[in-house]
């Protein structure tokens, strides 16, 4: 009896561990890897990302292409994305802080360059009682993305053709803004 | 409790951690992987949030250190062996050939696999690659410098071919499939 018992407390460990390692290990590695960043860049600000940063992240796209970053905390306000993307290619790729991706927009999907996303916390299950009307609203509407996450990562990704026209590329990505949004929802 | 019977318990429980663990390293690496079409010696993750091995496909990129690209935006595709099914190795040289589609941005590259290392060597992209007349693709893999279309392997010994592509207007589009066979030429 004695034996099955441990027998059956092994097991129970093996899950526990299994699942441990599987849902804790990658968000660690991933909350190191943005932390480094974070310490650098700063929270609810755009940035480009670095050549060893971006060779890190982003292993499988050439050197040349540019990527646009900003860390978010919506804890205690609202995030603005606003971006005038270049002409081609595009994609904006949102993350959570545990690597989930919860929100993706790209050229085609877009209609167009200019564009503000803002990118706020849902409501608690307490406010959506509290609060009349919220029923009818939904998690992404059109520009609005709201998340339980309330950090993560907005990725900007601009495929570039020649090492050339990669400073032009930045230029034009650099003046993307995400910043703290206080407008009403 | 009996203090003889301790070591056998304290055993009993790291073997179980152990077998927790290993089997979800085991897990991380394994599931998700799925060829591209039957037959193909092309794999893929998925990470999309329906799938059912989720939490690995995702736990895969983040140990790594990487982002997992979205499904919706960019497919990414692995291939470590040959036509063959041996193992790619940077002692030989092979032609990779194919008809990407037209309609889409595609890029090449060879990897070690392996974190921490130089994960990706040279890069081969739809905008640079030089198409033959009738649409198609030959590229060689070859530590020397080959005319045409050439990707250098990394550091000697086994390596992987990353083949991301992106640009499809819709989940699933066939477009994605990578379109390349791989031959080895001589060792």
């Amino acid at each position: 009896m004695a034996r099955l018992y441990w027998i059956f407390t092994s097991l129970v460990l093996a899950i526990a561990v299994h699942a441990g390692y599987v849902l804790v290990a990658p968000s660690y590695a991933l909350h190191r890897s943005l932390d480094a960043l974070v310490a650098e860049m700063g929270v609810n600000r755009f940035f480009i990302l670095q050549p060893r940063d971006q060779a890190r992240l982003f292993p499988a796209f050439p050197p040349e292409h540019v990527f646009g970053a900003c860390a978010f905390d919506l804890a205690d306000t609202k995030i603005a994305l606003s971006a005038n993307m270049p002409g081609g290619m595009w994609t904006l790729t949102i993350y959570s802080a545990t690597g989930d991706v919860f929100y993706t927009l790209n050229d085609t999907q877009s209609g167009t360059g200019s564009f503000t996303v803002s990118l706020s916390l849902a409501p608690s299950l307490v406010d959506m009682i509290t609060q009349a009307g919220t029923e009818d609203s939904v998690n992404i509407t059109g520009w609005e993305v709201n998340t339980n996450e309330p950090t993560g990562l907005a990725v900007f990704w601009i495929p570039v053709s020649e090492e050339a026209m990669r400073a032009d590329v930045i230029n034009t990505l650099g003046v993307t803004q995400c910043r703290p949004d206080s407008s009403p929802s | 409790m009996n203090l003889r019977k301790l070591p056998g318990a304290v055993l009993t429980l790291a073997a179980g951690a152990a077998l927790g663990l290993i089997s979800a390293m085991l897990a991380i690496e394994l599931l998700g992987f799925a060829p591209a079409a039957p037959g193909s010696i092309w794999q893929s993750r998925d990470t999309s949030p329906d799938a059912t091995a989720h939490p690995y496909a995702v736990a895969h990129y983040l140990l790594q250190g990487r982002l997992p690209a979205s499904t919706d935006q960019t497919h990414e595709f692995s291939a470590d062996r040959d036509q063959e099914g041996n193992r790619i190795s940077a002692e030989c040289t092979y032609a990779l050939t194919g008809k990407p589609d037209t309609g889409h941005w595609w890029s090449l590259s060879a990897g070690s696999g392996t974190r921490g290392s130089d994960p990706h060597s040279t890069f081969l992209t739809s905008s640079d690659a030089v198409r033959n007349a009738d649409g198609t693709l030959s590229v060689t893999l070859s530590q020397q410098p080959m005319p045409g279309n050439w990707i250098r392997p990394p550091t000697p010994g086994r390596y992987m071919l990353i083949y991301t592509v992106a640009g499809f207007s819709a989940a699933g589009d066939a477009g994605a499939v990578p379109p390349f066979t791989l031959n080895k030429v001589r060792c």
